[in-house]
């Protein structure tokens, strides 16, 4: 196994799979039911950008199965990668008076307005995994170094191709922070390797 | 996604000089990864394809093991339940959330 300082990890080969979070603190173990009304729970939106991806189905089971834990109701609401249906579900949460927000930011930069509206709620918001950025105040971000996640991705090419090598980037969703940080990871490092290394083509893949 | 994900790769190899088949019946069976390798080999016989990937999902790991993806990054779900228990200690305990 790979392992990045920054989080990130390269599995390769079978017998090197073994699921290490070590890096990752766990939040402190919350006590219940301070400032909720008897019998009523938390409700917390949830918003992963869509759920055709499997990560991010993965990520709604996460979130349910730590609500079973924290006793709150979580209410998962997907974008579908619509950035317009997602900055409603925000506004649709806060007319709803839910008690929080944790979104996937479709877009780095279109759901801004949406956030800030959050914000002025005073609702309180965290992002994962993809972040926003321009909010009026800073919303917290709970993920990785997707930078590093490229670089990582364009080291293994350079290990296994010390001659060089033509690479087809297949990135992700466009405008999402995970995509642009992962591309600037890949570029980075390939650019710093030497023109050997060339990128013959680049697409979304979404 | 994924259709149209491998459409992409293909419409790449083709820009390039290989000319790949579809075969769905091939894809179903053995997944995309490993299609992606099939069809890159017409570039050059001496050619030698790796397919890399992001998320180390438990789909993507068992590719891994198959053949069909030789490795692939690891975003763990964790961030997730921290992001989840951050917000629920700020609401009940006033916790500080940090950037």
């Amino acid at each position: 196994m790979f392992r990045h300082p920054k989080l990130c990890r390269f599995s390769r080969t079978t017998h090197e799979k073994e699921l290490s979070l070590a890096a990752l603190a766990l939040a402190a173990v919350l006590s219940p039911a301070f400032g909720e009304d008897a019998g009523k729970k938390l409700r917390i939106v949830f918003c992963p950008p869509n759920m055709k991806h499997s990560w991010n189905v993965a990520a709604a089971r996460a979130a349910e199965t730590d609500a079973k834990k924290l006793d709150i109701e979580i209410i998962v609401q997907t974008a579908k990668a619509i950035h317009q249906k997602q900055s409603s579900d925000l506004r649709n949460a806060v007319n709803q008076g839910v008690d929080g927000i944790v979104l996937g930011a479709n877009d780095i930069h279109a759901l801004v307005p949406a956030v800030n509206d959050v914000i002025a709620s005073g609702i309180p918001i965290v992002t994962f995994d993809r972040y926003v950025e321009g909010t009026t105040k800073k919303v917290p971000f709970f993920g990785l170094d997707n930078v590093a996640g490229g670089a990582l991705l364009a080291k293994y090419v350079i290990d296994k191709f010390p001659n060089g090598a033509k690479i087809l980037f297949l990135t992700g969703q466009p405008g999402s922070s995970p995509a642009i940080d992962r591309a600037k990871g890949v570029h980075d490092t390939l650019k710093a390797a030497g023109d050997k290394y060339q990128i013959v083509a680049e697409q979304t893949g979404n | 996604m994924r259709d149209q994900g491998l459409t992409i790769t293909q419409n790449m190899l083709t820009s390039l000089g290989s000319a790949p088949e579809r075969d769905h019946r091939f894809e179903r069976r053995h997944g995309i990864g490993r299609f992606l390798k099939r069809c890159s080999r017409p570039v050059s016989q001496k050619t030698r394809v790796i397919v890399l990937g992001c998320d180390l999902t438990p789909e993507a790991l068992a590719k891994i093991r198959d053949g069909a993806l030789d490795g692939s990054v690891e975003f763990p779900l964790k961030q997730v339940t921290m992001a989840i228990d951050a917000i629920v200690g700020h609401i009940r305990e006033n916790k500080p959330v940090g950037r």
